[in-house]
């Protein structure tokens, strides 16, 4: 139901809807139309000798997924799994079936476009290391009123994972 | 259009099965021109129709038009008009490839230029009829006889109309008829024909003929409207071109049935008419012919099989291994004491068994799939080769799963090309050899342990282990000295390494070898293993074993780090415990590797928990730290109580995978590793477990190369590795080094010696002067080497060793106060320096003076009746019987001698076999043992030359080895040997030595 509201023509064309996520305490988004589903299903079983980013395999209903670390992807530090974090997985359209760690699920946002700030320069508060990263695979900043959205490129994480 | 491709698509799944129907039944028929009936032929005939006739629907011109002239000359054979000779089989056989070639290339087929083959079939035709029937045609006139055809000419018909029927009939008639005709084909000419030319009397009125043609087939014409009545008689070019004949009664007509057709236009022509099934065309026209042919063609059989899209399948296999998941997950979650529940859940997994089994079933297709092609293979080879070659196949009707019948399919043909190409040789070759002309070929397959088994044997003249050697010698992939301690074995192995194959020549150098590195590759992709067997002058077997399928294997689920890993049963061969003592005892370290003995043979361990600890592949550093850590951990007692180890296999070497705990063997259903992590090499895979949770499949072949055990292999260079290769391949040439006085050092040869138990002095008891202990419960004698030798008594110690030798009738140990080494045999053992009965000798060892002893010797001063009752029952003989004795190695040679002579035998002895015949030639010998793995001639050789030239035919023989399997022991029986027995067992050896000269006394007495 939350999906199909997007592409509304009644709407304003340019209003987009964001699936948010807490990392490190700061507010992330991403397409809601690439997210599959959200799972609290966190037990993933480690693939030794992949890179870090990758955090291992998880069994959604008899499918097998790949789960990235996405804090270590964006290059915060690791944290333990606790009964707050979540997976999000994402459509095969996406890439083949995986999905990635977060630390606590939030609101679906819905954004008018202008709202949304492609130069990203509030990102260069974010500390040194990361911001590179978050750079690639960011798509843009997005201003609330009380909060600062980054908003993630879902399709680049497979793709920075990638040797 | 895409309806068009799919009816394309359609066409060529279709076609392929009926060329293979073709094959078969043309070979049939080559192999058995005599009996063939007429029924098999009809076989090839349908099939060829079927082609024809959907390749006219579909528009495929040139495969219609060579379909067509194959299928004449069939129809002729059919009818007894002309026998299944050779030349028309060959030809036939060219047209049938010719076909496959154009339906395996669909798009271009109507670009293939056939007109060799097209020519060599209509001659053949067409001479056939000039020699055969042209006397008796001479009545049939064509009634068109045209200079040339139209290009574009389809289907020729004569259509003949009676005017007298035609003339009562309604007039507007003869005008829709001739547009109907006209819009379905055109008429090329017309004109009457006088009654006296018809045989047929009832016919003798003034008929009108209509030269057409169309694109319809011969039945569809029948069936448009107006003519029911008329008759219509199918003709070829040749018939209008040569003006020579015309098929002269009905029934002539329809037994022979010739319809050329040049169909450029075929797929613009209208074919609302012709029919939308051509299967059903293909069964009307059976029906048609055998009203008139009285030939009882049987009913096409009906179809119980559908066409089903390989990707649905998959899905369903998919589906159901999903639904295996769930049933295991059911099963767990299920409160066993709620009856009914409980009756389901069981329900629900006998049902989901079956659906798995059964959806496992419609991937499976009968390997006669792909045996099917194999005597048309060799069938044109052989004649290629000018080689007679027969090729038996069994087991045909096993059934493998469909990409393992597909991935077989190249190494199949591979293999047996070999065979026919290297293995066979020329039928004047093998007649000289003793052999019959035709080589043979033997191809079975069968179930055996949930795998398939696919042996391939030929009667060839086997792989020249010689021309192996310098082929491997000249492209430096081994060196002179590593083949000079190569088995026979071994250096068969050498054909299945990559780059043994490069160079063209390979096969004037070796048996066998092109590209045979291809083929095992091949198969270890899916799990299948190939074993390699040669018998110079004998043949070659080849055996593959391969899994029944991919989807879910069996496999043994261990832990590691506390995550679970499957590895597969098909790399699997045991699995070890060791506890307490025997964790810091049997595990021993080897400059930096870990080894294990197991079963004598010494296996490199490999700790799996290090290797997911590290990501990049081992370095000798990175090995030296991992073994250097546990073999500190090692000698700090405690810390393990218990090591558990699976020995793999991959390819031809073995390792054992320290694993944490193992938890049982389960059938897991294999899903792909994800493709972002598909380059590590470790897995080879993931499935889900009972519980939920994801665990991953080992790749056993990454996890060596990972570990750095296959490189070790080949990496000669590294002197330990290759210390540790011939320590498992010569493990028979060790000797175990230790002290029992203050100055002597010993020797025992390792494969003596059973175990050394390491116990406390207090346990040894006395009764009198004798001292025994219990070891595994039973009461073990105990022999002190000073009380027995001359030598420097034991020290007291609070614990000793016992050293407890094999095959000995009652137990009894050795004390041993200090273990020093394991060494390799000296080669120079000097029996005349300082020697005593119950030494064997002695020798220079790290610049001591080592004794060696004769542990039975020793025995038998310490307890000389014990082998009083051997002698009693089987005494030796008691005039002095000459023994011959090969042997290789100086150790065993002079140990065994001394055996001998103690029985009070005459032994001479010889180093291999060429020492041997030349031994043979000029003695007198009552018996020869000889040994089976030697230099210059082996034992196999030996004794078959020996039996053939005369001087030793009827001696009895016994083999004596290191080598124990089955196998090497029929092999033994095969080339000559009368008994088989293991080298070092000093009691049996004497007793069937004796035996043996007993009965060779009892034979020519009688």
């Amino acid at each position: 139901m939350r999906s199909e509201r997007d592409g509304n023509p009644g709407q304003s064309a340019c209003r987009y809807q964001f699936s948010t996520f807490y990392l490190a305490g700061r507010l992330f988004g991403v397409n809601i139309l690439d997210v599959k589903e959200i799972t609290p299903q966190t037990t993933v079983t480690p693939i030794f000798h992949a890179r870090p980013e990758v955090k291992g395999y998880v069994n959604i209903r008899g499918q097998v997924h790949l789960v990235l670390n996405l804090r270590l992807l964006l290059g915060l530090d690791e944290r333990e799994v606790d009964p707050q974090s979540r997976i999000i997985l994402f459509k095969a359209e996406v890439g083949e079936d995986f999905g990635v760690l977060v630390d606590q699920v939030s609101d679906v946002l819905a954004v008018e476009e202008d709202m949304i700030d492609e130069r990203r320069q509030e990102l260069q508060e974010m500390s040194e290391q990361s911001e590179r990263r978050i750079a690639h695979l960011g798509k843009g900043v997005c201003k609330l009123d009380t909060d600062l959205m980054v908003i993630l490129e879902s399709r680049r994480f497979l793709k920075a994972v990638k040797v | 259009m895409t309806e068009n491709e799919n009816l394309l698509d359609e066409f060529v799944a279709e076609s392929r099965e009926h060329i293979e129907l073709m094959e078969r039944g043309l070979l049939e028929l080559e192999n058995n021109p005599k009996s063939a009936d007429r029924e098999e032929i009809a076989v090839i005939f349908r099939s060829i129709h079927s082609i024809k006739g959907a390749a006219g629907f579909l528009g495929q011109v040139q495969i219609n038009r060579l379909s067509h002239v194959m299928e004449t000359l069939l129809s002729r054979m059919r009818d007894g008009e002309i026998n299944p000779d050779q030349i028309y089989i060959d030809a036939l056989f060219a047209g049938v490839d010719q076909l496959s070639t154009m339906v395996n290339d669909i798009e271009q087929s109507n670009e293939v230029d056939i007109s060799g083959i097209y020519k060599r079939l209509v001659e053949l035709d067409a001479d056939e009829k000039a020699s055969l029937h042209s006397p008796q045609k001479s009545s049939g006139q064509s009634h068109f006889v045209l200079q040339k055809l139209p290009e574009n000419h389809a289907n020729l018909f004569s259509l003949t109309y009676d005017l007298d029927a035609l003339l009562k009939q309604d007039s507007a008639w003869p005008v829709m008829h001739i547009q109907e005709l006209a819009s379905a084909g055109d008429i090329l000419a017309a004109g009457f024909s006088e009654g006296e030319n018809i045989p047929d009397e009832s016919h003798a009125k003034p008929q009108f003929h209509l030269l057409y043609s169309t694109i319809m087939e011969e039945d569809v014409l029948h069936e448009m409207p107006n003519m029911n009545d008329l008759q219509i008689t199918p003709l070829t070019p040749l018939d209008i071109l040569c003006g020579g004949e015309q098929s002269d009664t009905p029934q002539r007509i329809s037994k022979t049935e010739k319809n050329d057709l040049q169909a450029d236009r075929a797929s613009d022509a209208p074919s609302s008419q012709t029919e939308k099934e051509p299967r059903g065309a293909q069964g009307k026209n059976i029906s048609a012919l055998s009203t008139s042919s009285s030939n009882n063609a049987p009913p096409k059989e009906s179809s119980d099989t559908i066409r089903i899209q390989v990707s649905l399948l998959d899905r369903l296999m998919a589906l159901a291994g999903e639904l295996v998941l769930v049933r295991n997950q059911h099963i767990m979650a299920v409160d066993s004491n709620d009856a009914q529940i409980r009756g389901i859940s069981q329900r629900l997994d006998i049902v989901t068994s079956e659906l798995q089994e059964a959806i496992m079933r419609t991937r499976m297709q009968p390997i006669g799939n792909v045996f099917g092609k194999l005597p048309r293979m060799v069938r044109d080879l052989s004649h290629k080769l000018d080689k007679e070659i027969d090729i038996k196949i069994s087991g045909n009707e096993v059934e493998v799963d469909k990409t393992i019948l597909e991935a077989l399919s190249d190494p199949l043909t591979h293999l047996i090309r070999n065979c026919c190409d290297h293995g066979i040789e020329m039928p004047q070759k093998r007649r000289e050899c003793g052999k019959t002309g035709k080589g043979s070929i033997h191809t079975k397959a069968y179930h055996e342990a949930g795998k398939i088994n696919i042996v391939i044997q030929d009667d060839g003249q086997g792989i020249d282990l010689e021309a192996v050697k310098n082929k491997a010698l000249t492209s430096e992939l081994r060196s002179e000295e590593e083949l000079e301690h190569m088995s026979d074995k071994e250096l068969l192995s050498l054909v299945l390494l990559p780059g043994f194959s490069t160079t063209q020549k390979v096969s004037d150098v070796s048996g066998r070898g092109v590209g045979m590195d291809v083929v095992k590759t091949g198969l270890e992709q899916f799990g299948g293993i190939l074993e390699l067997d040669s018998f110079p002058g004998i043949g070659t077997t080849v055996k593959l074993q391969l899994p029944l399928t991919l989807a879910i294997i069996p496999c043994l689920v261990v832990i590691v780090d506390n995550h679970r890993y499957a590895i597969p049963q098909v790399n699997l061969k045991e699995l070890v415990c060791l506890y307490d003592d025997d964790v810091r005892n049997k595990v021993e370290c080897a400059g930096n590797q870990e080894l294990y003995r197991l079963r004598d043979k010494l296996l490199p361990l490999v700790r799996f928990k290090e290797v997911l600890q590290r990501q990049k592949p081992f370095t000798e550093n990175t090995r030296t730290e991992i073994t250097d850590k546990y073999c500190k951990l090692q000698t700090d007692d405690g810390q393990h109580s218990c090591l558990n180890f699976a020995v793999v296999k991959s390819g031809n070497s073995a390792f054992g995978l320290i694993v944490d705990q193992v938890l049982g063997t389960e059938e897991i259903v294999v899903k792909p590793m994800h493709q972002t992590v598909k380059h590590l090499s470790i897995y080879s895979g993931a499935t889900v477990m009972g519980d939920g949770q994801v665990a991953l499949i080992l790749d056993i072949e990454g996890i060596a190369n990972h570990a750095g055990m296959e490189i070790s292999a080949e990496q000669q260079e590294d002197s330990l590795e290759r210390q540790i290769q011939e320590n498992i391949t010569d493990e028979n040439e060790q000797v175990l080094l230790f002290k029992y006085g203050s100055q002597e050092r010993f020797a025992v040869s390792l494969p003596l010696i059973k175990r050394i138990e390491h116990l406390p002095s207090s346990r040894i008891e006395k009764v009198g002067d004798k001292e025994f202990a219990t070891i595994d419960n039973v009461s073990t004698r105990i022999l002190r080497l000073d009380q027995l030798l001359t030598v420097s008594p034991g020290q007291l110690q609070d614990n000793i060793f016992l050293l407890l030798p094999k095959y000995v009738r009652r137990p009894f140990g050795i004390v041993i106060n200090e273990l020093l080494d394991i060494e390799q045999t000296p080669l120079a053992m000097n029996g005349d320096g300082y020697n005593e009965d119950g030494l064997l000798g002695s020798a220079i060892t790290d610049d001591h003076l080592t004794l060696f002893l004769d542990v039975y010797r020793l025995i038998e001063k310490a307890e000389p009746d014990w082998f009083e009752e051997r002698r009693r029952a089987t005494p030796p003989p008691e005039e002095q019987k000459s023994i011959l004795l090969v042997e290789d190695m100086p150790f065993f040679r002079k140990m065994i001698k001394g055996y001998l002579e103690a029985d009070n035998y005459k032994v001479l002895t010889a180093e291999h076999g060429l020492a041997g015949l030349e031994i043979l030639s000029k003695n007198h010998i009552d018996l020869i043992v000889s040994d089976l793995e030697m230099p210059e001639m082996d034992g196999w050789t030996f004794i078959s030359k020996a039996r053939s030239n005369g001087y030793g035919c009827d001696l009895p023989a016994l083999a004596l080895s290191s080598l124990t399997s089955t196998h090497d022991r029929t092999r033994a029986m095969a080339a000559g040997f009368n008994e088989y027995e293991v080298k070092i067992n000093r009691e049996d050896l004497l007793t069937v030595a004796a035996r043996l000269l007993q009965n060779d006394i009892s034979k020519s007495v009688n």
